[in-house]
């Protein structure tokens, strides 16, 4: 099954519209969002959640259609937005009230444990919290209302790389359960590519490509190399070329090159994608 | 009632087999990541140093140990299983299938030939014949 399903979406906002949109995000995988400001990441994300309402298509999610008795579903999606979900003056032991009132689920030893490992304390007021504090807290309630679905819009923006690397390790933990998945939107490519299964690219409102991480790392290399070399090169293999003024820096499609012999590098996912979202 | 809460706890506190074995993946390597997952778990198959019957980790499990991609670990598994050298047991997981004798002697012989190539390499560097490659060999053979 899949935990997100996509079919031929199309939404306008005012001028701004997104177009064919198809995405599967399998149950128990992580997709990372990435895009430009504006490419259409956030209205993606409130299609899926139900805030706007596509004008044409079908948004399942966990199995079920998110026109239709949704509120029950619901219960088991975690949305973490960029910005925090609570009031700046709510301390910990007033969201777990909260969040057990609200959420059968609710699982308060969890919450707890949570706090204690993240160094958070229950009778702080949120708003002294720092950054990567407030993120942790965001994401600890999703996972202990019982979602099996987090959707996290830039999660770890601002962040320092140690509250970073602790949020990746989060998710890692998070989909150790085969029925935990992830949509994660992030500008932070680095994140992305040490955390999730697929990437999807959006460029103006249009889904790019949806491709295994691991694939993608296998079939671009980075090369370094003269102008004579470049002009060996099979053309349709050239994803991109910049120039150093000393040297051409080029992205490779390994598959079509036939065979010549050249010395080539592993690329990171940053480089593959500012390349592609140029084009 | 209690009797299914304590096999709740029974099933949620199942004893897992623990395994210590080596894993090692390098992002820096040339090789594709499933494809050194493969090499290893075949390498420890083969070395004897995970026996016939022994359970592998979780697909899952190991995936977010190493904080690699459940798909490209599925992979490896999928083409050590398609190998022979694992299998799987719908609900319990992957297991180390028997020594496969053929699947040894074609590692052996892979090793031969590989080796065979690099004395074919060095021969003709040094301008050797063949004939007299295999004259050394027959040597080497009668002073063992």
């Amino acid at each position: 099954m899949n935990a997100i399903e996509i079919k031929d979406v199309n939404k306008t906002l005012g001028q701004f519209s997104m177009k064919d949109i198809n995405l599967n995000l399998p149950t128990g995988c992580i997709m990372g969002l990435v895009g430009k400001n504006g490419a259409g990441k956030t209205t993606l994300i409130k299609l899926i959640l139900g805030i706007a309402k596509a004008d044409s298509g079908t948004i399942t999610v966990l199995g079920c259609d998110n026109r239709k008795h949704f509120k029950y579903t619901k219960q088991y999606i975690g949305y973490v937005p960029d910005s925090g979900i609570f009031d700046e003056n709510y301390t910990l032991i007033k969201i777990n009230k909260l969040m057990g009132g609200i959420y059968r689920e609710w699982n308060e030893p969890l919450f707890l444990e949570y706090a204690k490992k993240f160094h958070l304390s229950l009778d702080q007021k949120i708003k002294e919290f720092s950054k990567g504090m407030k993120a942790k807290l965001s994401i600890m309630t999703a996972i202990c209302h019982g979602a099996k679905l987090l959707i996290m819009d830039e999660p770890t923006t601002g962040l320092d790389p140690v509250a970073r690397d602790e949020i990746v390790n989060i998710l890692f933990e998070f989909t150790r359960e085969e029925d935990c998945s992830v949509l994660i939107s992030s500008h932070i490519v680095s994140d992305l590519e040490k955390l999730c299964d697929y990437i999807c690219l959006i460029d103006n409102g249009q889904i790019q490509f949806i491709e295994e991480k691991d694939e993608i790392l296998e079939k671009y290399v980075l090369c370094n190399c003269t102008t004579e070399q470049y002009n060996d090169i099979p053309k349709e293999a050239v994803i991109s070329v910049e120039n150093t003024n000393y040297s051409l820096k080029l992205i490779l499609d390994k598959s079509k090159l036939n065979g010549i012999d050249l010395e080539t590098e592993k690329t990171t996912l940053e480089d593959v994608l500012i390349h592609m979202i140029k084009v | 009632m209690l009797q299914l809460y304590i096999l709740y706890i029974y099933s949620k506190n199942d004893l897992k087999l623990v395994i210590h074995i080596n894993i090692v993946i390098s992002n820096k390597k040339d090789a594709p990541i499933y494809q050194q997952m493969y090499d290893q778990i075949k390498n420890l198959i083969i070395s004897g140093e995970l026996s016939p019957g022994e359970p592998l980790p979780s697909i899952r499990g190991i995936a977010k140990d190493l904080k690699i991609s459940v798909i490209t670990t599925k992979r490896a598994y999928d083409e050590l299983e398609k190998d022979g050298y694992i299998y799987t047991v719908q609900g319990k997981g992957c297991f180390v299938a028997e020594k496969n004798k053929d699947l040894i002697m074609e590692e052996n012989l892979k090793k031969i030939e590989e080796h065979i190539a690099e004395i074919y390499e060095i021969a003709d560097i040094c301008g050797l014949e063949q004939n007299e490659i295999i004259k050394m060999f027959i040597l080497y053979g009668e002073e063992r």
